[in-house]
């Protein structure tokens, strides 16, 4: 794979991560300025886990999907803290109490990790429709 | 909240996201590594240069927010003055 199209994947997922963690937002009435610290902290924590996550694929990805998701959980759990204690450095109190800001940050990971799935779904099934299995 | 219980959760947190930080790759490479594999695992200088542009990026998603919390820090003083003006 070469730096662009790395480049490339990630951005196209942090756009698909923002998008979808807005949604989240929007239910929680964080307002416009709650909506702008959801996009940055984004743009601070998805990047780097896609690429922490990338490294660490040849380690488990293919032998052992289990352990794999195990490590993205793992992970997933510290983003949430990292994205809450960020949100809560940023807004203070203007956007709501912190409980509040970590709801909406457990909201919008599981928003986006959904939104993973659904992802990984949809392409594994035009991926077989593009080429049938000899079964 | 009192100050030593805030502390305390502030401590908790950060144990959490050490843990986890720590235990995903301890999780992951359990049975050693295989770069073959890996996102940019065979060409270190490429991977290199997403890291540095990813740095880069997060470093200014973390500028926005300190912009951002210099700005929420002025609207709570502003609200605590006004609150202050009612009760005088």
């Amino acid at each position: 794979m070469t730096t662009a199209v790395a480049l490339g994947e990630l951005a196209i997922t942090l756009g698909v991560t923002i998008a979808l963690e807005l949604l989240a937002a929007l239910f929680f009435k964080v307002g416009r300025r709650g909506l702008i610290a959801v996009a940055l902290v984004s743009v601070v924590t998805n990047p780097a886990l896609n690429v922490l996550m990338g490294y660490m694929s040849g380690a488990y990805w293919f032998d052992h999907p289990r352990r794999a998701d195990a490590a993205i959980i793992l992970a997933e759990i510290a983003v949430v803290f990292v994205e809450w204690a960020l949100l809560v450095w940023a807004l203070r109190r203007t956007a709501g109490s912190p409980r509040k800001l970590l709801v909406l940050s457990i909201a919008m990971n599981l928003v986006s990790w959904a939104g993973y799935y659904v992802a990984v779904m949809i392409m594994t099934m035009i991926a077989f429709a593009a080429f049938p299995q000899p079964y | 909240m009192p100050v030593p219980a805030m502390r305390r959760l502030r401590l908790l947190v950060l144990g959490v996201v050490v843990s986890c930080l720590l235990g995903s790759p301890a999780i992951a490479f359990a049975d050693g590594y295989s770069p073959a594999m890996s996102f940019l695992g065979e060409d270190p200088a490429a991977f290199r240069t997403v890291a540095i542009v990813v740095l880069l990026v997060a470093a200014l998603g973390l500028f926005g927010l300190w912009r951002m919390s210099l700005v929420s820090m002025r609207i709570e003083a502003a609200s605590h003055d006004a609150h202050d003006e009612v009760g005088s």
